[in-house]
């Protein structure tokens, strides 16, 4: 019998590719070490899309019913934390279909109103150079677009159905975004 | 220092996970949980361990589930929700072999029909008995390898009945009525006979809350034998066999059993619950 910080060492060695293999194999153990691993950060990143919990939790068992039908399909290497969340993201833009959400959470007032402290922005700047300063000159319509097309991958038609609006609203916002961001990066 | 040796610390994790982090900020903090797993652990003291445990509860059910049939499939698709249509798939009638026998039973009252006009009457002294014995096999200890857990199920066992034996009467009826349009002769073939079928699946639900169900239908089989192969028999003419004397005396069945159902449903939960 292991205690639970042998356990924990014990599925630590073992790599996201490796149980991804064995839930393929039809182990629902190795699926627990899976979700155990990623669905917290899955629940956060999905809450920042959907302020509705109840629709993130559902949004979060079917991306974990959907691991384990498709475990077999995995092809990323030791790491699954990406492809996770290209398969949450998709759920959660079903559930937004079946049900459209009263409105896709925009920054408020409050939370744009405080800046990142200098030390953030100098991480940041490390990071993306002047895009941050860029970014953050967008208004949130056109930072809610960005974020759902670029940053999580989805196509223009998955947008639309994340933030609430047309398609087409989706196309313009992202024009008039790469528009500001060229000028401001030139 | 590189992307790489950058890391989140609690301040900022805890500001991200609250949704006080500007949209950029997270973004930046977003980008790099997607491909370091030291920085994910960072966030699990923020989500609550029985909210977890709920969701993998929820999980687990759906993955242990056995897959579905493609008639629970077929159900679903008309609004019937996932526990019945597993119920009701599981009925013994609804199974392949018997679907099978159906088909052969008509097979050859069709072959019989074409080779000789007298087969037509074969036809229709044999159609009305495929549901009943359908039904008569869709419930029971005797037929059913579902019963004790059907009959413990807290499920209303009369619904249950009623549900199975409008399943079987559909996928019995139905063929029967394309193998009649098939027969030589009047299109009116394929549906006389309904009147008697529906008499008899009837009679049997009735019957069975005096008598156990394969009972009832033999008993109901060999009146209708002898009704309508009495009246086949004088005068050579197969549609005899559903002339108007045997269509009224099916429609008063047909009324009694229903008659019967209506008032004797009470008796017939009670005798659904018995398991023997």
């Amino acid at each position: 019998m292991l205690s639970t910080a042998e356990e924990r060492h014990v599925d630590e060695q073992v790599t996201d590719g490796a149980l991804l293999s064995a839930v393929a194999q039809g182990s629902s153990a190795a699926l627990e070490v899976l979700y155990r691993r990623h669905a917290s950060w899955l629940i956060v990143r999905l809450g920042r899309r959907c302020a509705d919990p109840a629709v993130v939790d559902e949004v979060l068992q079917d991306t974990f019913v959907a691991v384990w039908k498709g475990a077999g399909k995995f092809r990323g290497g030791d790491d699954a934390g990406a492809w996770l969340w290209g398969i949450a993201i998709r759920r959660l833009v079903d559930a937004f279909r079946r049900q459209p959400p009263a409105a896709y959470p925009l920054e408020s007032a409050e939370v744009l109103g405080t800046r990142e402290s200098a030390e953030d922005l100098v991480l940041l700047g490390v990071e993306h150079g002047d895009l941050a300063g860029a970014l953050h000159r967008l208004s949130p319509e056109l930072r809610a677009a960005v974020q759902a097309t670029v940053l999580d991958g989805l196509t223009t038609r998955e947008a639309s159905r994340l933030l609430g609006v047309p398609a087409g609203t989706i196309k313009t916002r992202m024009m008039r975004a790469r528009r500001v961001l060229r000028k401001e990066l030139a | 220092m590189t992307a790489s040796q950058w890391h989140l610390d609690p301040d900022l994790v805890r500001r991200y996970a609250d949704g006080g982090l500007g949209s950029v900020l997270a973004a930046s903090v977003e980008q790099h949980l997607v491909s370091c797993p030291d920085c994910r652990t960072l966030l699990d003291p923020h989500v609550g361990a029985a909210r977890l445990d709920t969701v993998w509860a929820d999980v687990l059910e759906r993955v242990e589930q056995p897959p579905r049939t493609v008639l629970e499939r077929m159900l679903g698709a008309i609004g019937v929700d996932d526990p019945t249509a597993r119920l009701v798939a599981a009925t013994p009638s609804l199974r392949g072999a018997w679907i099978a026998g159906v088909t052969l039973v008509l097979g050859l009252a069709l072959v019989a029909a074409y080779a000789d006009p007298q087969g037509v009457g074969l036809y229709l002294v044999l159609a009305p008995l495929l549901p009943l014995a359908g039904v008569a096999l869709a419930y029971g200890p005797a037929a059913d390898p579902a019963f004790e857990i059907a009959a413990a199920t807290p499920y209303s066992q009369v619904r249950l009945l009623a549900l199975r034996t409008a399943f079987v009467v559909t996928t019995t009826m139905l063929p029967a009525t394309v193998a009649g349009l098939l027969l030589p002769g009047s299109p009116w073939i394929a549906v006389a006979w309904l009147v008697p079928g529906l008499a008899l699946t009837v009679g049997t639900v009735a019957l069975s809350t005096r008598l156990a169900p394969h009972l009832a239908a033999v008993a109901l089989a060999v009146a209708w034998l002898g009704v309508s192969l009495r009246a086949l028999a004088p005068r050579r003419d197969p549609l005899l066999a559903v002339s108007s004397p045997v269509l009224l005396a099916s429609a008063l069945v047909l009324a009694t059993a229903v008659a019967v159902l209506v008032v004797r449903r009470r008796d017939l939960a009670e005798l659904l619950r018995r398991t023997s």
